[in-house]
């Protein structure tokens, strides 16, 4: 079928660039609030401490200082940060203050006073008296018997296994059996954009919080549940978010500030800074991930198990069930293979918690699993492309586990088109340049991310589309805008629909009392499910548009054409009715507006695959790698937005070369971050990010919109696999211990 | 307090401000030009570039005390009205913002980068964006964009 639309395809800018290019858009902290108040957060000194006594006087007697709060003086009421839904079976074991602070950085006591400055002076004032308890900082070390107990069952935060086939007994019949572990840091996640939020509790019982929130809805459920303040009396308006790839899904520290504002009876705003954010607020989970793999002696894999040990810090967050649940989703997407574990546990430490970070579990997974792959490959003496083609999944493939449909899968496309683009083939696994100072080597992995949680619980959103008097039209879905472009491609299916300019369109978006419910910016939703519900609602419409253009223009229904915000009909002698005009029409007629409402539910969650290709050369003076050439190719179902799905890649391949190459959180001994500014925490600048070229499986998937599929979080996780696998081939030893930092490349050259 | 006064945005302004304020206080807080964004306060990011003097420095480590009588530009005061710089309309056709909490800093390294070399290479725009940082991006349509620019420039 030939493809002929007018929107689909296209590349269009972000909506809101002309307001981000000019200084003009919004952000949480751009706002001043009349009569606002400033907060600022004492952060626990102590890893692991009970908090025995706090004296608040010499704070609360300096001017300008209006509420001081702590464990001893607020609601001891247990919430977990990333509780989706009313009756979401989340593990709540996090307080505003709680009186046993778990990591460096824990809350204390805040301070809300007239100015930052002087919020900043009563929070030295405060005079804590703690009980230190002792602390553990690894998850191998808190699962040695005798290790500090942070939760009263040794540090266990969940457990879990799922299988397929039987592992064990393939594993026998095997040719050979390889086995590798992986370790991987915490890792923050540089949105630029630090936590900050602002509310504000009125007289009559009206709570307002402005914060850049990936989740709105969900973080009016723990308000609600924190303040018993029902849900038509919150109101959460997202103005903008500068990034968030996961950290803003997370409650965090929202009810502080609505505590103050509550107890002030003036709104509050609670900024962190860098050092704040990377210390007080959620991380990618560290992980300890061993995988074992059994292959015949073709290179077709017999049996796969893996175990996964997440560090979910000092909270339960999304640990547990929520990313090792993730985590065995991905894992059954990939092979063919019919006989696979998978065991997960989540373990306590005395450490910032893991929260939920673009990939979501699936960089760790494929992190280990792809190196793994290169190993057997290389073992094998095999073209570990040639090891994926007999093993990777294809169109229509069944999943092991659920026996259903993996709808379109093409990561075999997506790696053919990879290696014609970055010209595999004709480039040696590795070799040794300049006499030895620099080794150079080509990697490549292929991994998968998910569309959204159908299947796992609920997965839906609501939309609302109105056409203005003019045929222009109105968008009202419950998003949040976080540069990830889903929004313009919301704009882009109802223009397609309905005959309309992208221009028409107008979303309404980022304010919980106009939105339906939806599950909020993760799992890679956006276009796939929030994009369904523009496309089920702009159907409706269309529905309308057609039943009264029929009435309008007396033609039958099945000859009306919709164009240029118009719709004509092939009969002859029949002039086109514009919007305008039958809009008008029906108003005066039937007294009836334009309209519509759904609840869009997803209908499918398929994967999302990506090939990535690397060429490294590393420095054996200096331990340092440089990128050569990087090629990226994933399998999105169709492009709706070129530009946009490009810089979805751009973005998701920086942030992974950094998980490879130099990002973690590091501690001292005492479990103080000491990797808290971005001169010590280094993430990629433009001088030292490589040539990128991206190419796009266009196949149609079941389910998305115009067959779309996502990119956004797919888009990370190849890319730490491929260059790690890289390195691995220049110097011929595995990179088993993220991220590959020159001291750790130079010791392992030393081995 | 003392009182300082300089020129931004092409209007002279005079206010009482606290000795250890920077210059991002200053235009956020007291001018309300909130295009400047802090994003670490410590000269790392490059959310809060302005031009001072016509050279683009971080207004968070800019103690406003070193503001006495310059010229400071910020992102607001280069589009005239609802009229585009030409590297702000490069900016938004390359696709170069995403989540734009960078971009106002962008932006103004650009306009510094390219006044002072209106023909950069690839490389020497790369060099140039060394203090801004962006995590949305990976730089690919931000490079493309001020290269978009220096035709724009060009032409007009």
């Amino acid at each position: 079928m030939k493809d002929n639309f007018n929107q689909i395809g296209k590349s269009f800018p972000i909506q809101d660039a002309a307001l981000k290019v000019t200084g003009a858009m919004i952000y949480t902290a751009d706002i001043k609030h009349p009569r606002g108040l400033h907060a600022k957060m004492l952060f626990s000194p102590h890893a692991h401490a009970r908090v025995i006594s706090v004296d608040t006087s010499e704070a609360e007697a300096l001017p300008g200082v209006l509420v001081v709060t702590h464990t001893h003086n607020t609601p001891q009421v247990a919430f977990n940060s990333q509780k989706k839904f009313i009756g979401h079976k989340a593990l709540e074991d996090e307080y505003l203050f709680p009186p046993i602070v778990r990591y460096v950085g824990d809350r204390v006591a805040a301070v809300a006073a007239e100015t930052v400055e002087i919020a900043e002076e009563a929070v030295k004032l405060i005079k804590v008296e703690y009980e230190v308890l002792p602390a553990v900082f690894t998850i191998d070390e808190a699962m040695k018997p005798g290790a500090p107990d942070i939760n009263g069952n040794h540090n266990l935060q969940f457990k879990m296994e799922s299988n397929t086939g039987d592992a064990d007994e393939a594993f026998k019949n095997s040719y050979k059996v390889y086995e590798g572990t992986y370790r991987f840091p915490a890792i923050h996640h540089a949105m630029m954009e630090n936590h900050v939020v602002s509310a504000s509790y009125e007289p009559d019982g009206l709570l307002t919080v402005w914060a850049p929130d990936q989740n709105s809805i969900a973080h009016k459920i723990i308000t609600s549940d924190i303040f018993n303040i029902p849900l038509q009396m919150i109101k959460s308006i997202t103005p903008a978010l500068g990034g968030g790839f996961g950290a803003k899904t997370d409650y965090n520290n929202i009810g502080v500030p609505v505590l103050l504002s509550m107890r002030a009876g003036r709104p509050v705003t609670l900024g962190y800074n860098r050092s704040e954010t990377i210390v007080g607020t959620c991380t990618r989970q560290g992980a300890k991930a061993t995988v074992k793999i059994g292959v015949d002696k073709e290179g077709n894999i017999m049996a796969q198990a893996m175990d996964m040990i997440t560090n979910t810090g000092s909270y339960a967050t999304c640990g547990g069930p929520i990313i090792l649940g993730a985590m065995s989703a991905k894992y059954y997407k990939m092979l063919k293979c019919p006989n696979m574990k998978f065991k997960g546990a989540s373990i306590y430490t005395n450490t910032p918690s893991g929260g939920a970070m673009r990939g979501y579990g699936s960089p760790q997974l494929f992190g280990a699993i792809c190196a793994q792959y290169n190993e057997i490959a290389k073992d094998l003496n095999m073209d570990i492309t040639k090891f994926y083609e007999k093993n990777l999944v294809g169109p229509d493939d069944i999943e092991q586990r659920s026996k259903k449909s993996l709808g379109n899968a093409r990561p075999k496309d997506a790696m053919q088109k990879g290696m014609e683009m970055f010209d595999w083939n004709n480039k040696p696994l590795n070799e040794v340049r300049e006499n030895g100072r620099y080794l150079y080597g080509k990697g490549m992995s292929v991994a998968c991310h998910g569309n959204g949680v159908f299947g796992v619980g609920r997965d839906m959103t609501a939309a609302t589309l109105r056409l203005n008097e003019d045929g222009t039209a109105l968008l009202n879905v419950c998003s949040h805008e976080m540069g990830s472009g889903a929004i313009i491609s919301l704009k882009q299916i109802v223009a397609e629909i309905l005959g309309l300019e992208v221009d028409d369109v107008r979303s309404i978006h980022g304010n919980t009392d106009v939105a339906g419910w939806s599950n909020g910016e993760s799992a890679s939703r956006g276009l796939f499910v929030e994009g369904g519900a523009a496309y089920k609602v702009a159907l409706q419409m269309k529905q309308r548009l057609t039943k009264y253009a029929a009435e309008y223009l007396r033609v039958k229904e099945d000859t009306l054409i919709f164009g240029n915000k118009e719709i004509s009909t092939d009969q002859i002698n029949c002039p086109p009715v514009k919007y305008v005009d039958l809009i008008s029409f029906v108003h005066d007629k039937h007294q009836e507006d334009f309209i519509e409402t759904c609840t869009y539910a997803s209908v499918a969650l398929p994967g999302s695959y990506g090939a990535h290709f690397a060429e490294v050369l590393v420095d054996t003076k200096t331990g340092e790698v440089k990128i050569l050439d990087y090629v990226a190719v994933h399998d999105v179902g169709r492009a709706i937005n070129p530009m946009i799905l490009e810089g979805q890649l751009h973005g998701g391949i920086q942030q992974g070369i950094g998980y490879a190459l130099c990002e973690d959180i590091t501690f001292d001994e005492n479990g103080k971050v000491t990797s808290d500014s971005f001169s010590t925490y280094h993430i990629l600048h433009a001088n030292e990010m490589p040539k990128i070229k991206t190419g796009f499986i266009e196949e149609g998937e079941y389910g998305g919109p115009y067959g779309a599929k996502s990119i956004g979080e797919a888009a990370i996780v190849p890319v730490a696999s491929a260059v790690l696998n890289a390195v691995s081939n220049a110097i011929g030893k595995p990179v088993q211990q993220y991220p590959a930092k020159p001291e750790r490349v130079l010791s392992l050259l030393k081995k | 307090m003392e009182l300082v006064s300089f020129i931004v945005n092409d209007k002279k302004v005079e206010l009482a401000v606290e000795r250890n304020w920077t210059l991002l206080k200053v235009l956020r807080e007291k001018l309300d030009l909130t295009g400047a964004k802090p994003g670490c306060e410590a000269g790392d990011c490059g959310a809060c570039k302005v031009l001072l003097d016509g050279k683009a420095v971080n207004s968070c480590t800019t103690n406003i005390m070193k503001v006495q009588d310059r010229t400071v530009t910020t992102v607001e005061g280069l589009s005239k009205g609802t009229e585009l710089h030409p590297i702000q309309s490069a900016f938004i056709e390359a696709g170069a913002v995403q989540c734009g909490y960078c971009t106002p800093g962008m932006v103004i390294t650009a306009k510094s980068l390219l006044d002072q070399n209106p023909h950069p290479t690839e490389q020497e725009i790369r060099d140039g964006l060394d203090n801004n940082l962006c995590r949305c991006t990976g730089y690919v349509k931000i490079v493309e964009a001020i290269q978009l620019a220096t035709k724009k420039l060009e032409e007009s």
